[in-house]
């Protein structure tokens, strides 16, 4: 008889397996303006993205740099995308962001390969959810059966020797990324996890190396004073804060945003969240996102440049009052043709624009002026809050969720167990 | 009284209880011991049964993905026919009781309505015993279906769970027993139209993760380097790489595939088999799978091996006759004779003797992705790699065969038995693997080659290592699968009758490739010859011209037993000799290369006399005396040779 202690039966029996159950609750991200930013965000600039660059007419004389992908996935003629729109997500349980992207791309029959990262996939109750919505979303005739949702977190794809990186490497890169997180970019409490900022770099600087065409991220971060770091929001900001004391034209942007007081510019002394109202803070983290995405750009070679399209706010969990701040951004390669130093050239080329970060970053300061808060457009718009009711109730029955129960929810007010 | 809703109308219902049904997998206490106990050896065996069900369910396409090298998960997806309620209840109910080959498959629409041992779109079933689903026991003790039917607006669930449990039920033959649990729901699709099952295995038992990722080799390589600070053993050449077993999240090893991840998936296999046969240059001339590759890639190679898919290349009947390939046609008879096919340029081997495998319906298509690779037969028969062997073409042997055994009675005989078969002989058969006979019913094989060739007793290990041979079976043999599909009853009479078949194929190829090989040598032993003649040739005329002499005589050397005598030759002036007076007697049976070394010996008396006559010194002597001064000195000449 062995003792205790021994390890020779280890990987051996295995555990009873048990069934999974398969009820349903709603949750945050069930809530209508979830439906607003899936729709009128994330959707409506892919479509825009995909109208623009993935069209197969525009792609019949261009190098298609992912020309093996057709053979692999057998796009069919009726599709009008010359190779698949390749998306990497953070997928909740029900995939509901791919499957409203399938949705809404019905018109411009656009095919869909995604790669999602669900740490949450496994045998267990969340795994079955995962895996039946998974089936069900690549059951669709425009989205890739060589799809995948990995059992990894996100984050690890910070590391080059993870499994998550690999898959990375393996599916990318991708027209569009999507971190849809449920907590904040700068976590107060990460543990030994890897950061998230860490993952973003990462994928940027693979995103930047291998894609040859413009490309899509959007961020959902919550954006509370107490869900976000404050010494790693300090270090967020130090290129806006660069950028103030560099370019007059962005501190005079800037200045109308939050109080130039509170950045410490200059100084060795941190930003002052004190002297910043909620509003002020999410415009400045918005802002110093923004910064520091197009500093990644201006050092990379070749470079890139960065704009922040539509994003917006909203409110999660009301009585606690955290807002969540959805981030779009549009990365585009910078491109010149070459100049004919000696004259002798007759031809007449385009003049090259200068990469001016500085300019970007001004602009970028007059996008986040123009975050929206979702919550006062539904309010004030009872008519587009139907309308999304409505798709969102579609939405989830496609998910397996009773569609009455959901709209009855709606109605009492969108409780969640966490308020 | 309302009469009770059966198990697969419950099911139906549940979209409206929302309470899943509950059903237990009851099964005959061998069947279970079978299964679940391990008749597969391999992970890719027990991948390849439900690769086979989705064949039989009429899938276009069966796509395998895993999260390797990490292999806690594999799903198993195809777009065949899906199942429905009541078949997916049935499955259940009836493991190793199949509903392919009775009433109930045509019943349950999961057979043709016209042969019940083809599907509905006109596909010899692979599968018969109805285990197949359950062959995932190899890998896991929890799995998922799920499935759907084209037209339903529903797709069915099943979250099984195995085990053996003490409920337990005695029956007339066998114990059955309640072998675990499937709790089954449905839920609404929205896509009408798709069809398809997915097996989803959760939970990877751990031997089944170990032998994925080769724990067993690493390990060995881990142990070794620890203690000895370098391993004896080392990585195989091309690997999925490894997980930390520290760290569950990293890689200790990255990958190392022949292919890049821009890759189309045919290309990517291509890759892998071009690299592995193009290892035989640098690993000795042969290759072996498994020293250059993890189980992973070994995994793909043998499902690419045993699973219906198309070849790489071309099917070894539509080899075009412009390719450096010679063709002959198998008797069908104990000791038969093979004949040289003379095939049209631009014609094959199907066409001159009408072949039919593999017997698919036309337009047929199956293809097979595990992780973005598309996978296809890896045997190549053109580009063979370069050799020292005297036969530098490829032989394919090719035949085709029905017994009807029409004196016997169909139930001793097992009926009619119908196949097609080649045998590939070429000097090196890459990988090593490939060494060997498959079988394969309804175009699927169980196990890999077999390398005994059912069992041949002829000592001729060379020429069997360089044969690979494939027989199609049509009609018949499916009595003689036993349940692991691996294995064969031996004595079922169709098994007996291709074991006769193929070892009088393996004498007739074997006759062939010995007379090919001698007929090459001699050629090649005749070239050399006529080369060592002219040599001579052109010594003697510039030799004698040195002395004036331009007329150079001619000699020959007369059989004794020849009907004219020396003098008669003689008299139509050329100078000949009875071979006996001049040659050692060499009657006995002479080997080529003895053969050979007399005709050069012939050349050089010849010489000889020829430069003796130009000189003319042999003019004052006797008949005899000329051919004894020749012998003397041509021994003398030989001597140096050590002759």
């Amino acid at each position: 008889m062995t003792d205790k202690s021994s390890d020779l039966s280890d990987d051996i029996v295995p555990e009873a397996p048990r069934h999974s159950s398969f009820d349903r609750k709603f949750e945050p991200w069930h809530k209508v303006r979830k439906e607003f930013v899936r729709k009128e965000q994330w959707n409506k600039f892919v479509i825009r993205y995909v109208k623009r660059h993935l069209k197969r007419e525009l792609q019949a004389e261009g190098v298609n740099e992912w020309s093996t992908d057709d053979e692999m996935l057998d796009i069919p003629e009726t599709i009008s995308v010359a190779y698949p729109l390749k998306c990497l997500v953070i997928p909740g349980d029900d995939i509901l962001d791919i499957r409203s992207l399938c949705r809404d791309t019905e018109n411009i029959k656009c095919y869909i390969r995604y790669l999602g990262f669900n740490e949450g996939q496994g045998s267990d109750r969340v795994g079955t959810r995962v895996h039946i919505a998974h089936n069900e979303v690549t059951s669709h005739p425009r989205v890739s059966t060589h799809s995948l949702v990995l059992c990894d977190r996100f984050q690890m794809v910070a590391k080059p020797n993870s499994q998550a990186y690999r898959y990375m490497k393996e599916f990318g890169p991708f027209h569009v990324v999507n971190l849809d997180l449920c907590d904040s970019l700068f976590p107060t409490t990460s543990g030994d996890l890897e950061s998230y900022y860490n993952a973003l770099y990462r994928m940027s600087a693979f995103q930047m190396k291998e894609m040859a065409t413009p490309w899509l991220l959007f961020i959902t971060t919550q954006a509370a004073p107490k869900e976000v770091d404050a010494s790693q929001l300090d270090m967020l900001c130090k290129p806006t804060k660069d950028n103030v004391l560099i370019s007059t034209e962005f501190a005079a942007a800037i200045s109308d945003l939050v109080p130039t007081a509170a950045l410490n510019t200059g100084t060795s002394a941190p930003v002052d969240c004190s002297q910043l109202n909620e509003r002020q803070l999410i415009d400045l983290f918005g802002v110093a996102i923004g910064k520091a995405l197009l500093k990644f750009c201006s050092t990379a070679t070749p470079k890139w440049k960065v704009g922040m399209l539509g994003s917006h706010i909203y409110s999660i969990y009301e009585p606690l009052n955290v807002s969540m701040l959805s981030l779009a951004f549009k990365f585009s390669p910078v491109t010149a043709p070459p100049q004919d130093s000696t004259g002798l050239s007759s031809i007449d080329l385009p003049t090259p624009t200068s990469f001016n970060e500085s300019e970007l970053a001004t602009k970028l300061v007059a996008a986040v002026r123009n975050i929206s808060n979702i919550d006062e457009i539904l309010a004030a718009d009872p008519e587009l809050k139907t309308r999304l009711t409505e798709s969102s109730a579609d939405l989830l029955k496609s998910a397996g969720y009773d569609r009455n129960v959901y709209l009855q929810w709606v109605k009492d007010g969108e409780q969640t167990s966490l308020g | 009284m309302t009469k009770p809703k059966s198990k697969a109308e419950q099911i139906r219902d549940t979209s409206k209880t929302g309470k899943p049904v509950n059903i237990p997998l009851r099964t005959s206490q061998k069947i279970l011991a079978r299964i679940t106990d391990g008749i597969y050896r391999q992970p890719a065996s027990a991948l390849r049964e439900l690769i086979s069900n989705a064949y039989d369910a009429d899938a276009r396409k069966v796509t395998i993905t895993t999260d390797a090298p990490r292999f806690a998960e594999i799903s198993v997806r195809d777009d065949g026919i899906g199942i429905s309620p009541e078949m997916l209840q049935y499955l259940i109910e009836n493991i190793g009781g199949s509903a392919k080959r009775t009433g109930r498959g045509e019943e349950l629409r999961i057979t043709s309505s016209a042969d019940k041992d083809f599907s509905p779109k006109g596909r010899k079933l692979i599968g018969k015993m109805g285990i197949g689903l359950f062959a995932v026991a190899q890998f896991t003790r929890h799995f998922l279906i799920i499935t759907k039917c084209k037209g339903e607006g529903f797709r069915t669930i099943a979250d099984v769970t195995l085990g053996k449990s003490d409920d337990t039920e005695q029956t007339s033959s066998d114990v059955e027993i309640t072998s675990g649990e499937a709790r089954i729901w449905i839920e609404s699709a929205s896509n009408i139209n798709a069809q398809g099952t997915e097996v989803k295995l959760l939970d990877l038992l751990p031997r089944t993760r170990a032998e994925l990722c080769s724990l067993e080799h690493w390990s060995r390589i881990d142990f070794e380097s620890e203690e000895d600070g370098k391993s004896q053993a080392v990585p195989p050449v091309f690997h999925i790489g490894r997980m930390d077993p520290e760290n569950a999240d990293q890689l200790l090893e990255q990958p190392k595939l022949p292919w890049d991840t821009k890759d189309g998936p045919k290309m990517r296999f291509e890759k892998l088999v071009t690299s592995v046969r193009a290892l035989a240059g640098t690993a000795g001339g042969l290759v072996d799978l498994d020293a250059v590759c993890d189980n992973y890639l070994q995994t793909l190679w043998n499902l690419a091996l045993a699973c219906p898919l198309d070849y790489m290349g071309h099917h070894p009947f539509d080899i075009p006759k412009d390719n450096k390939t010679l063709f002959f046609d198998l008797e069908n008879k104990t000791r038969g004779q093979s004949v040289e096919l003379k095939i049209a340029k631009g014609k094959t081997a199907r066409e001159e003797l009408d072949l039919q495998s593999p017997w698919a319906p036309k337009k047929d298509k199956f293809e097979l992705l595990i992780d973005g690779t598309q996978i296809s037969r890896p045997i190549v028969f053109i580009d063979q790699p370069k050799t020292v062997n005297a036969i530098k073409t490829p032989l394919l042997f090719v035949g085709k065969c029905r017994e009807e055994f029409d004196d016997k009675l169909p139930s001793l005989s097992g009926g009619p038995l119908e196949f097609e078969a080649y045998l590939f002989w070429t000097p090196k058969v890459l990988p090593t693997q490939h060494q060997g006979v498959m079988l394969r019913v309804g175009n699927a094989a169980g196990a890999i080659f077999d390398r005994t060739f059912m069992g041949y007793q002829i000592s001729e290990q060379t020429r069997l290592r360089q044969i690979t041979a494939e027989i199609f079976v049509h009609e018949g043999l499916d009595g003689a699968i036993n349940l692991d599909r691996e294995t064969y009853n031996f004595a079922h009479p169709h098994y007996q009758f291709l074991v006769k078949w193929l070892h009088s194929a393996l004498r007739q190829l074997s006759n062939r490739n010995k007379a090919i090989g001698k007929e090459i040598r001699d050629k090649k032993r005749g070239d050399e010859s006529t080369k060592v003649r002219k040599r001579i040739e052109r010594v003697v005329t510039k030799k004698l011209a040195d002395v004036g002499v331009d007329d150079v005589v001619e000699v020959q050397f007369i059989e004794p037993t020849l009907f004219e005598s020396v003098s008669d030759i003689r008299d139509e002036g050329i100078v000949a000799f009875r071979k006996d007076a001049v040659f050692r007697d060499n009657s006995g049976r002479k080997t080529g290369a003895s053969k050979q070394r007399e005709e050069v010996y012939e050349q050089k008396a010849t010489a000889l006399a020829q430069l003796l006559y130009g000189w003319g010194l042999l003019d004052d002597l006797s008949y005899d005396d000329q051919a004894t001064l020749v012998r003397d000195i041509l021994e003398i000449v030989l001597l140096e040779d050590g002759t």
